[in-house]
Formats: structure tokens, C-alpha cells, sequence
């Protein structure tokens, strides 16, 4: 029912980020209050689903976390465990990357006609170059930086907003 | 525009416009919404304060659809092109109905720019008096976009503002429709009413129906989309007034300064709930290739390609500042901005992306600072630069936002909300001579349904999603067929046009629409990208493909009508080999992005008009085969490009009356390719190294250089982050001879910030 808070359980939200909840129950917590506990309830089911022992301080994405690693750093690592450095250099930067700036290599995504101008812009493909999983897709001008998607303030997000200290 | 008298002159010292500015005074003295820091009505009876909101949010829906009504436009009446909103006195909105939400900002900065210029004393403002708008430096996103408001008096003071907003279909600009995309000056983007007094006493001037019936193609369209603005803002007026009687007019003003500051503080309190602070950063692009097309000024840059950087930094006060720095220059072109632009589609964004309880007003955006530079294509320092075309602007930039978005409530758990949104939204506008003989202009708003981006847990919407207008709709066919000389061959699903990834992008669809009983159709499209793109996708997913349209002409299929032979119903699997040019006999052409067609539609002449899909969510490679089956069964992707890109291994089912995923074939298939991977990819420290070099030496496309001088010209903070990131000395620079300058007349200012005084428009 709208207008309250829905508490999802470890199992219900599992299920949820594996798109196996039935859409009638996820419109449910759409319409729903957010849950000012989500974010400790999501951290303890990712954390259940990997097989190393860091911590987990920020999820990033389907595949890259922030984890205290056991040198005290707080490092990007991917669910295979390969770790991508400190978090506020950019991860990217120690991935593997696969630039799509030619008409071929980027007709094999978009054929003929939609092919985008290689003079305008270029597909960089970013794999973890342990798993090989293609962590992050951009698309900017040839020349252009290695984009920074997201530097998080750690300290404000646990001090200010969760109300404790950074794991 | 006569001088703005002094605040000193006592004529003006206590009129709405000191009203106005003290209310900014009071927001920066005491951090609350006119001073409002105890809700103290919310807190004595909560059930009357709610009422009286819901009362008000009744108003506002049932004055959009009264309004409605009295139009004639399938865009006002079919598809729900409007929204209703009501406003302070001082111009802050309070409430509103569904629909072009983008306006209920645009809306505000129109009655703050009257109050600024002292309208209060010349017109003057009574009960009964119209005010009108579509100037898009004074409040607008562009032209087609015209809003009339109306003052609430109680007792002979003004207590508020009324208004509603429609988008008219055709605006009597240099080539026919709501969007003239030849349009490089304002002089030729169509009819332009400046904050203009167009009634009294409830009732539309005469002189504004007679210049309207001789200004504009289609008059009917125009003249009755006013009729039902000015209904449903003065219905809107007179609800209020009745309601006002219920509760008081103290209680009234007491209240609606409560509901924004309580929006102020939900605001913040909602991005402290949802997302994460930190410093966001994304770029989308925007381009046309209109070079040489007929008719264009001789000032107009034809081709444009500029970069639409966005940063957002999100403070542990809950409080967002989203900065435009990194923007290029203002260009002769129909595609600029206005900050009032960007700052609508921060509105309209955020009532889907965050403000979804139907609670949004001006409150909302006070927790939020946007930063433009002036001089660049955001906040052009010459206005008169078209900005017909506006929102080919403003949607790649909140395309950015949506990423952002998307990133942040998947990090924070709120899986469910995190959604890609959308970005640019192809059309096309018509017009010439119409199937009764009459001259006639429109845009053809079947526009307003196209595939979004993709979700965490989920696909996006297909064919049914449009970031302006949440309430998408894309009308009957046989609505457009009244209107426009045309008949549809078919409405169809175009496969393969989203961005694939776990998740994949909204598909889009196709049109292929016939000329019928006309041989003057002047087409045009509009809100396209040529061929960089204008969004993204996230975590590994792939934006959709690039957009473009055939134009054929010449054809045979007359002939083929009556030898009742197989027609053209769109492009088929393969665009290298599409299926229309293989059925149609006829000159066929190609184009991508904004175009006029350099001649007009005759009889038979067919136009196959694609409907985007856009970014998709996370490695195609952990595409569920489940999914891609259904897919499969419903023509949304082909069994070629599922391969490619998803990696599974497509086979016919025993019966072969149906495509099937082999999951272990596949599994193999994925493990390969994830393993090709490893191989082709390299370090990415090895390529910077590399890329260096290139970027010393100034080996980059002519555009892309060109692009980076401009850019760099405008922002001194992102070339120090251009240099930074390449390991680049100071001296490095795009400021050479050898690369253009696009535009050697705009504005330098070098740094951005918030553009909401009403005297610098």
C-alpha cells in the first residue's frame, strides 16, 4: 500500500536486483515510502554474494564496489576480485579498453546507416581484465578525457547522511 | 522596452516586484521559503492542510482537461500537450497538472520577468487580463510553446497567477510546422508573442484572432490551442477564488507559502534518502549536418557539432549544483538554449526522477543551484539566435542527469528507481497543401511515444516513453491522417534500434506514411542527432543507434496498388539491405538528423520516419536468453545482431515455427567472448600514453578540434581538467590559428553561474 514505508527483507531485495520480483510487487515500492534502512539491507546482500572478505563501503555498479581491502585502502574491486585502485583515482584508468573509431568496428554494433561519424565520436569499452566483463560503455569525441562517471564523498555519505563512521 | 524604473521610485517600492526580490532576500537571510521556518499550519491541522492541496491539485487536473477540450490541435486534445499550474504572486509555483511539465518553470520566469519589468504599472494588471507568452528568452523552451496566465485578486489585492501552457502545432515560421529547423535567427522561427496583454475582462482582444488568422498556416490550431489556455487558466482562477471562500484568503497565502517550503525540504531530504554525495560528472553530444540544404540564411551554420559536458555535485546538505561549464558557443543555428530551458527540464526530470509524489513546485528546485556560462549555446549573449529548436539542446544534457541518476540510485539500493530515461525525440513537421486544397502546418505528434532507456532490473519502455511529456501518448492514426496529406502504410516496430545491454534500451518504431491528394507536402524533421550520440547507456550497456529517415520519391506505388503487390511497410531486418528500397521503386534518400527535403511531396512520395530507442543497462553478455527469445518472437531484435552483441547461439525449434536460445551453446559462446575480451582490450595506461601523443600533435578531426577550441574558449576549468588528465604543461592550448573558431562573436565570460536575474533576459 502507497503512503508507507516498504521494508524489503535480504530474499525480497535479492530478488528484486536479479529482476525476478514480479513487477505488481516492485510497483509496490515504487509508489511506496523509500526505506532509510535500504541501503545497510542492500550492502549485507552483495556482500553475502561475493567470495572475498572486504567490506563493502559503496557499490558502485553491477560489478565494481568500494571495499576497505586488507591494506586499509579504499579501493574499487570487481566481483572477481580484481582490484582497480584507490577509489578517487578513476577505475577506468586500470581496466582494459577497447575503442570502437573506425566504421567497421563500430558498424558491428551499429550496421549501415547507423553508424555513428568516427570523426565525432568513439566507443570506449571498458573490461575488468580479469573476468573480461565489459564494466562500462562511453561514448565521446576522439581526443576527449577518460570520463570520471562518479567521485563519492565517503566521509559526508557515513558521517552526515548514515550517521556513523566509514567502515 | 522602456528602462525598469528604480526600486527607489514609490510608485514600485511595495509592488510585486519588491515583493519578489524580498522573497529571494528572505530565502538567503533565513534559508526558508519566504521566511517560512515553522509549518506552523501543517502542524495545527494537518487534515485541512492536505485538503486544501488536494483541492488545489483537483483545480489544476480538471482545468487541463476542461482547457483541453476547446481545442482543436490532437496535439492539445489527443496526445496532452498542456499543463495548468498556479503561481504566488511573485511568481513561484505552487501546484499543477500533469502533462508538458517542462512549463511550470518556463511559466514562473514569464511572470517574474513582467514583475521585473514593472508591468504592474504599465499594463497594469486587473481581474479579467490575459497575458501571453512564447518568447523563449523571457520564459520558454521554444516557440510552439505559448502560455497565458491570468491574476488571482481577492478583495482588490493579487494573491496569485493562473496559467496554462499548450504546445501549438504550427507557429508560422520559414518552413511550415511548430519546429522550423531553417530557423538560424528568431526573425524566422514564426510568431513571437513578447509578454503580451491579448485580453481583458475574460475576453480575447479581436486584433490578436485577426493577426493570428493572418500570421500562421493552420489558424484554427493556433487560435482555438489560445482558447484553451486562456480556459483552463481562467477556470483554473475562479476554482481558486471559490476555494479561497472555503478557506480564507490568510489561510490560502499561509498555506501555499507552507507547500514550498515544505517542497524545499523534501527535496533535500529526498536526496539525502536516495542518492549519493559526491561529484558526478557525464557528456552527451549534439550535432546537425544541414550544410548547403535550401533555404537556409546566409548566417546559419549548417553543419554543428558541439559536446554538452555536465557536471553535478551533490553536497552532505542534501543540495544539488548542476553546472552547464564546458558548454560551446551560441551558433546561427535553431538548436540553442535558455537557462529557463534548462531549468524546466530540471523540472520535468525531477518530477519523474525524484519528485514523484505529485508534490513538486518552485520548493524543489530552491534545493538545487544551475550554472550556466554566458555567451555559450546554454545562455546565448545574442537573442536573437533561434532557439526553435531548443529542446535538441536541452534533451542530451538531462540525458546526462538521467545517467547520473541512474548511478546513483543503483549505488545508494534503490534499485527500482534507477532508469535511463531518455533523450532526443525525432519528429517530423509538415505542411504546404493540404488533402482539401487549403494551406496548412503541423507537426505530426506521434512523437510523443518512443522507446526509453533502460531500467536496473528491467528493459525500458517501448514505444511509450517521451522525457517531456510523462504522460506519453502517440494518438490515433487516423487523427494525423485528417490532418496531414498523408496515409499510413503501417506503424511498426523497427528492430534492433535500442542499446543493448543485460538490460536493453525502450525500442523504437516506424512510420511509413504515403502523400495522398497533395503535390506541395514541405517535410522537415526535427529533435534528431545526425550522427554523434546524444545519450548514453550505463554499466556496460550501449546507446541506441543513430537516427535518420528515407525520403522516397518518384515512386511506383500506384502501380503497385493497383497490381495489388506487396507494399513497403519499413525497413525490414537489415538496414544494409532494407526492405522498403527493395519493394519501392523511386529516388531514394537517406538522411540523418535535422533536414528539409529540397523539394515538396507529390502524390505517392513516402516518407519512412524512424522513432528512437535509447540506452541499455549492463553487459549485453548477461542478456537473460529468456528475454531474447520473447524479443525474438516479437521482431524487437534479429537473430544477426542478438549474436554479435549478446553472445547467444540462435536455433530453430524442432518445428521450426519458432527461434530458440541454445543456453549451453550459448554459455560456451559468452565464455569466449569474454575471453576475446582479454585479448583485444588493452591497458588503459598504455592507451592514454598514446592518445598523448596524438593530442600534442594535434591529430584529431577537424571537428573535434574545433569543438575543443570553442569549448576551451568558454571554460578555463575544463581546459585545466583537459590538461590535467593528458599530463599536458600550461602551455598547451586549442587557441591556434589552424583550428576555427566557430564563433568569433559570442561571448567569452570564461566561468559559469546562476543565470535567474529577469533584467539580463
Amino acid at each position: 500500500m502507497s503512503g508507507q514505508i516498504v521494508e524489503l527483507d535480504e530474499a525480497t531485495l535479492g530478488q528484486m536486483i536479479d529482476g525476478e520480483l514480479p513487477w505488481g510487487d516492485v510497483h509496490h515500492v515504487q509508489s511506496s515510502y523509500k526505506d532509510p534502512n535500504r541501503f545497510d539491507t542492500y550492502v549485507k546482500v552483495l556482500q553475502s554474494r561475493v567470495e572475498w572478505e572486504d567490506p563493502i563501503v559503496l557499490p558502485l555498479s553491477p560489478y565494481l564496489s568500494i571495499v576497505k581491502n586488507s591494506a586499509g585502502v579504499y579501493a574499487v574491486k570487481c566481483l572477481c576480485g580484481c582490484e582497480f585502485g584507490d577509489y578517487r583515482e578513476n577505475w577506468k584508468t586500470n581496466a582494459l579498453i577497447n575503442v570502437r573509431d573506425t566504421e567497421e568496428s563500430l558498424g558491428e554494433i551499429y550496421p549501415g546507416p547507423r553508424c555513428p561519424d568516427p570523426e565525432k565520436n568513439e566507443i570506449r569499452e571498458f573490461y575488468c581484465p580479469n573476468c573480461g566483463t565489459q564494466l562500462e560503455v562511453d561514448a565521446v569525441p576522439p581526443g576527449y578525457p577518460i570520463l570520471v562517471n562518479f567521485i563519492p564523498d565517503l566521509e559526508a555519505f557515513y558521517r552526515d547522511w548514515l550517521g556513523r563512521e566509514l567502515p | 522596452m522602456s528602462a525598469t524604473r528604480p526600486l527607489e521610485d514609490t510608485t514600485v517600492q511595495f509592488s510585486l516586484r519588491a515583493r519578489m526580490e524580498n522573497s529571494k532576500r528572505m530565502l538567503e537571510s533565513t534559508g526558508h521559503y519566504n521566511g517560512v521556518e515553522e509549518m506552523r499550519l501543517n502542524e495545527e491541522d494537518v487534515i485541512r492542510y492536505e485538503l486544501l492541496y488536494s483541492r488545489l491539485q483537483s483545480i489544476v487536473i480538471s482545468s487541463q482537461q476542461v482547457g483541453s477540450r476547446v481545442a482543436c490541435s490532437p496535439g492539445t486534445r489527443e496526445v496532452g500537450e498542456s499543463v495548468v499550474g498556479l503561481y504566488t504572486p511573485e511568481g513561484d509555483s505552487i501546484v499543477f497538472s500533469g502533462g508538458i511539465m517542462v512549463h511550470v518553470h518556463t511559466m514562473s520566469r514569464f511572470i517574474k520577468w513582467m514583475l521585473a519589468h514593472d508591468y504592474e504599472v504599465d499594463p497594469g494588471f486587473k481581474h479579467g487580463d490575459i497575458f501571453e507568452n512564447n518568447d523563449t528568452y523571457i520564459g520558454g523552451v521554444h516557440i510552439p510553446d505559448v502560455m497565458d496566465v491570468t491574476p488571482i485578486f481577492w478583495e482588490g489585492e493579487l494573491i496569485g497567477w493562473a496559467g496554462m501552457v499548450t504546445h501549438v502545432l504550427e507557429v508560422g515560421g520559414i518552413t511550415p510546422g511548430s519546429m522550423p529547423v531553417l530557423s538560424s535567427e528568431r526573425f524566422t522561427e514564426g510568431l513571437i508573442i513578447c509578454a503580451e496583454k491579448i485580453g481583458e475582462n475574460d475576453h480575447i482582444y479581436k486584433h490578436y484572432e485577426v493577426r493570428a488568422e493572418r500570421s500562421v498556416r493552420s489558424p484554427d490550431l493556433w487560435i482555438l490551442d489560445t482558447k484553451a489556455r486562456v480556459t483552463g487558466a481562467l477556470g483554473a482562477r475562479d476554482a481558486v477564488l471559490s476555494t479561497i471562500e472555503e478557506f480564507g484568503a490568510d489561510y490560502y497565502k499561509q498555506a501555499t507559502d507552507e507547500y514550498i517550503e515544505g517542497a524545499r525540504r523534501a527535496q533535500l531530504e529526498r536526496v539525502k534518502t536516495m542518492l549519493i554525495p559526491g561529484t558526478y560528472k557525464e557528456v552527451t553530444m549534439c550535432d546537425q549536418m544541414m550544410e548547403g540544404a535550401p533555404g537556409l540564411s546566409p548566417l546559419a551554420d549548417g553543419d554543428v557539432t558541439i559536446i554538452e559536458p555536465l557536471e553535478m555535485e551533490i553536497d552532505g546538505q542534501g543540495k544539488m549544483t548542476i553546472d552547464f561549464d564546458g558548454f560551446g558557443s551560441w551558433r546561427y543555428w535553431s538548436g540553442n538554449g535558455t537557462p529557463a530551458a534548462l531549468e524546466g527540464g530540471l523540472f520535468v526530470s525531477m518530477s519523474q526522477a525524484l519528485n514523484f509524489d505529485g508534490r513538486i513546485n518552485h520548493g524543489s528546485v530552491l534545493g538545487c543551484e544551475l550554472k550556466f556560462s554566458k555567451g555559450t549555446v546554454v545562455w546565448p549573449d545574442n537573442k536573437y539566435a533561434s532557439t526553435s529548436l531548443g529542446w535538441n539542446l536541452v534533451m542530451p544534457g538531462w540525458a546526462n542527469w538521467y545517467r547520473m541518476m541512474a548511478r546513483s540510485t543503483y549505488m545508494r539500493g534503490f534499485v527500482e528507481e534507477s532508469f535511463l530515461f531518455g533523450a532526443l525525440t525525432p519528429c517530423y513537421d509538415a505542411g504546404g497543401i493540404d488533402q482539401y486544397g487549403k494551406v496548412f502546418g503541423g507537426t505530426n505528434f506521434e512523437l510523443a511515444a518512443q522507446g526509453s532507456g533502460a531500467r536496473a532490473i528491467n528493459d525500458g519502455i517501448d514505444f511509450g516513453y517521451v522525457l517531456w511529456n510523462p504522460e506519453s501518448d502517440m494518438g490515433n492514426a487516423e487523427i494525423w491522417e485528417q490532418l496531414f496529406p498523408q496515409l499510413y502504410l503501417s506503424r511498426k516496430i523497427l528492430p534492433n534500434c535500442h542499446g543493448f545491454g543485460k538490460y536493453r534500451g525502450g525500442n523504437g518504431w516506424q512510420s511509413c506514411l504515403m502523400t495522398h491528394r497533395s503535390n506541395q507536402l514541405v517535410l522537415t524533421t526535427e529533435l534528431c542527432q545526425a550522427r554523434a550520440f546524444d545519450h548514453q547507456g550505463v554499466f556496460g550497456g550501449y546507446p541506441g543507434k543513430i537516427h535518420y529517415v528515407y525520403l522516397i520519391t518518384d515512386t511506383d506505388i500506384k502501380q503497385r496498388i493497383e497490381n495489388q503487390d506487396e507494399l513497403p511497410t519499413g525497413e525490414g531486418d537489415n538496414p544494409l539491405d532494407p526492405e522498403i528500397t527493395k519493394l519501392l521503386g523511386g529516388n531514394c534518400q537517406i538522411t540523418h538528423g535535422n533536414m528539409t527535403a529540397a523539394k515538396p511531396m507529390k502524390e505517392g512520395d513516402v516518407l519512412l520516419m524512424q522513432y528512437r530507442g535509447m540506452g541499455g543497462f549492463g553487459d549485453p553478455l548477461e542478456r537473460n536468453p529468456t528475454m531474447i527469445e520473447t524479443d525474438l518472437e516479437n521482431g524487437i531484435v534479429t537473430p544477426v545482431m542478438v549474436e554479435k552483441i549478446c553472445g547467444v547461439v540462435v536455433e530453430q525449434n524442432k518445428t521450426g515455427d519458432r527461434l530458440t536460445i541454445s543456453v549451453d551453446k550459448t554459455k560456451a559462446r559468452r565464455q569466449s567472448l569474454r575471453n576475446a575480451r582479454k585479448t583485444k582490450g588493452i591497458p588503459a595506461k598504455e592507451w592514454m600514453k598514446q592518445q598523448r601523443e596524438r593530442i600534442k600533435a594535434y591529430d584529431l578531426p577537424d571537428v573535434t578540434l574545433e569543438i575543443f577550441k570553442d569549448v576551451s574558449s568558454h571554460s578555463r576549468k575544463w581546459m585545466r581538467e583537459y590538461r590535467a588528465f593528458w599530463d599536458l604543461d600550461d602551455s598547451f592550448t586549442f587557441d591556434i590559428p589552424s583550428i576555427r573558431d566557430v564563433n568569433p562573436f559570442a561571448m567569452r565570460s570564461g566561468v559559469s553561474r546562476v543565470a535567474d536575474d529577469p533584467l539580463e533576459f
